[in-house]
Parts: C-alpha cells; sequence; structure tokens
C-alpha cells in the first residue's frame, strides 16, 4: 500500500466535498428561472386555472418549476376598459402557429388566462407566431412559453400598459374581440 | 482552546499543507483583485469588421427580427446583445418595445456586440475578405453547427445565411439587402 501523507488525504477529501457539494447546488438551482421564481408574488387565494394572471406561467408550470400541468405555451390577454384601466379577456381565441406543423388555438378564461399543455403539444417547434382575436404580434417568439416573459404587467418603472425597455407591454385586444369557439359572442 | 484547535489542525495537516492553503489563498485573493481593476477601455475600442454600413442598413434589421426578440439575443443577460423596435431598447434612450424604429445607438451597439462576439476571428475575416467567415461563432451557431440555446436558425445557403455570409463577404450592399429582405419577409 502507498503511504499517503495526511497533507495529501485532506486535500482529496477536500476536493471531494467541494465537488460533491458543487453537483447538490447545482441541482435545480437555476439562477436564471429561479431569480423570476422569487420575484412573484405571494398567491391569492387556491391554484386554479385563473390565478396568478399576467404572471409568466412556465416558470412554475415547467419541468423546472415542476407544477402541474407542465405547459408549452399560455399567457393572459387583456382589454381596456371604458376608464383606459386593463382588465381580462375572457373568450379570445389565442392561435399560435408553430414552425412545424398546423396551428393550433386555446381560450382565454375568465381571468383572460389561456393554455396549451405540454404533453398536448409536445413536438412544438419554435419559432413560433401567435394571434390573439384579432391582433397578430408584430415579432416572432423564440423560445419562450410564458407571454409574460416578454409581455410584463405594469409597475412602477413601467406604467400603463407595461411596456418599457425590456417589455412590450400585456397582451391587449379590443374590448368585445371575442371568438365563438371560444364562447364569444362574435364568430 | 484556539491553540488546541490550531495545534490539532496542523497535526492533522502537516505544516506543507497549511503553507499550501495559504499560498492558494492568497493566489485567489489576487485572482480577484486583479479581475476587478479595470482594463484600460479606450485600448479595447477598435475592432476589425466588415462594413458597418452595410450592417445597420441590412444584416441589423434580420438579425432584430430573428435573434433580437425580447426571450433571446434581446435579454440583457445574454452574449451578442441585440436592441431593436420590437425587442430590447438601450437603456440610455427612453424607448419601448414595439415603440419608436431602431436608432442609430442601438444600431451601433448591435454592430459592436455582433462583431465582439469572437473577435480574433472576426479579425481575420477582416484580413481575408470574409474566406473564413464559417469558422466564426455567429455563424455555426446560426447554422446549428455550434450549441445554441435558440437551435438551427439558418439552413446553409437560404436567405438568412446568405444575409450574414454575403456582409462578412463584403459584397456590395444591395446583393447583401436582397438576401436580408428575402430573410425577413417570411418573419413578419
Amino acid at each position: 500500500m502507498v503511504p499517503v501523507s495526511h497533507g495529501r488525504r485532506f486535500a482529496v477529501l477536500s476536493f471531494a466535498v467541494v465537488l460533491g457539494v458543487g453537483a447538490f447546488g447545482c441541482n435545480g438551482n437555476d439562477p436564471i428561472p429561479q431569480e423570476v421564481l422569487d420575484d412573484l408574488p405571494a398567491e391569492q387565494g387556491s391554484p386554479s386555472a385563473l390565478h396568478r394572471p399576467g404572471q409568466p406561467c412556465l416558470s412554475c408550470h415547467s419541468t423546472y418549476g415542476a407544477a402541474a400541468p407542465a405547459f408549452a405555451i399560455a399567457g393572459t390577454v387583456y382589454k381596456e376598459n371604458a376608464m383606459g384601466a386593463l382588465a381580462a379577456a375572457p373568450n379570445v381565441k389565442v392561435e399560435i402557429f408553430d414552425s412545424a406543423g398546423p396551428s393550433r388555438f386555446a381560450c382565454t378564461n375568465a381571468a383572460g388566462n389561456f393554455y396549451i399543455e405540454k404533453d398536448k403539444w409536445a413536438d412544438l417547434t419554435f419559432p413560433l407566431k401567435v394571434r390573439a382575436g384579432q391582433r397578430s404580434m408584430n415579432s416572432i417568439i423564440g423560445r419562450e412559453g410564458s407571454c409574460a416573459a416578454c409581455h410584463k404587467l405594469p409597475s412602477d418603472d413601467r406604467p400603463g400598459n407595461g411596456a418599457g425597455h425590456d417589455s412590450a407591454g400585456v397582451v391587449i385586444v379590443d374590448d368585445g374581440d371575442t371568438d365563438s369557439i371560444c364562447g364569444g359572442g362574435a364568430p | 482552546m484556539r491553540r488546541n484547535v490550531r495545534e490539532r489542525l496542523r497535526k492533522a495537516l502537516g505544516r506543507r499543507s497549511l503553507a499550501a492553503l495559504g499560498v492558494l489563498a492568497a493566489g485567489l485573493f489576487g485572482l480577484g483583485f486583479g479581475a476587478s481593476s479595470c482594463v484600460g477601455e479606450a485600448g479595447l475600442e477598435a475592432y476589425g469588421c466588415p462594413n458597418p454600413a452595410v450592417f445597420t442598413a441590412s444584416v441589423s434589421p434580420y438579425l432584430e427580427r430573428r435573434c433580437g426578440t425580447l426571450d433571446c439575443h434581446g435579454q440583457a443577460t445574454r452574449p451578442m446583445r441585440i436592441y431593436g423596435q420590437l425587442g430590447l431598447r438601450h437603456p440610455a434612450e427612453n424607448n419601448v418595445s414595439g415603440g419608436v424604429s431602431t436608432t442609430q445607438l442601438e444600431l451601433e451597439s448591435n454592430y459592436a456586440a455582433v462583431c465582439n462576439l469572437d473577435p480574433a476571428a472576426m479579425q481575420q475575416v477582416v484580413d481575408d475578405l470574409g474566406s473564413t467567415a464559417d469558422k466564426l461563432l455567429l455563424v455555426n451557431k446560426a447554422r446549428g453547427l455550434e450549441r445554441h440555446k435558440g437551435g438551427k436558425i439558418v439552413n446553409e445557403q437560404d436567405p438568412g445565411d446568405l444575409c450574414i455570409l454575403g456582409w462578412l463577404g463584403f459584397k456590395d450592399a444591395a446583393t447583401v439587402a436582397a438576401s436580408c429582405t428575402a430573410a425577413i419577409e417570411p418573419l413578419k
């Protein structure tokens, strides 16, 4: 047996400990999505399809966030009321065109939320184009499934509709821009 | 008590190990101190890159649409940061995403970001008039030959590829503009 000095044994042990701590630390601790999760406000009531409108759905409803169900794409659509304030836009048809196949659509609920579950569109291929009601997005979606990652809610530094340096503002459709296929009045 | 601990530590590790740890700690401190101090920025401002006018007129509009969305390179945290009308706006100006057209400052920033993604290789491209353009990260990531979180963006010789390669190959402005316009069209 080759004798090992105390110093060398200590070095080997230290290396193993550092390696172990490093590997453990990386598990479930991706700083970018974690920062988004940490910044989310507290839940109001209990989780449901109506909860957390305007927040980045896939932060939680994803492999990283681990909330069920996982979403392929999800977001919230708003309209402006007579006073110019933002209000949820229900019964809006949101159509998503991916790069590979035919488009799919989802309908907004009473909170303005819509989603398509990941296992129902497993082969979703970016980039995407999206139309909410009669409004089409000006840009493509490169790889983000949460609308609110780019369409951020208003804040002190992004008043009004939430548009700013790094935000296109919330998704707004015209009042009455609903679809009968989604339970709305218009075809 | 403290002395006992120190004695035990010395016995366990040996003097050499303690000395090595001391040297390592001093080295790390020096490294951190060095990294935090600034390099002369004036010396970093000159860089080699193909025609800025062709870039701002044709290539930047394509990159803004295809790469510079807010969820990709239109993010302050990503390398090769791209500013643009429909994406991230320059923090030194008071514009919003979806607002006024891409500004001169944003175009210049995009040029600097793209040119300095791979500066030594880009200088080589300038020196050999584009014959080594296929060695650039810009080209290989877009082609999906190098790992790219956004995946494969262009196929070789399609309009997007020709838009970038035409600029890197010092092609005339009209040729580059035609490729870039064709690449932008399906993104609208």
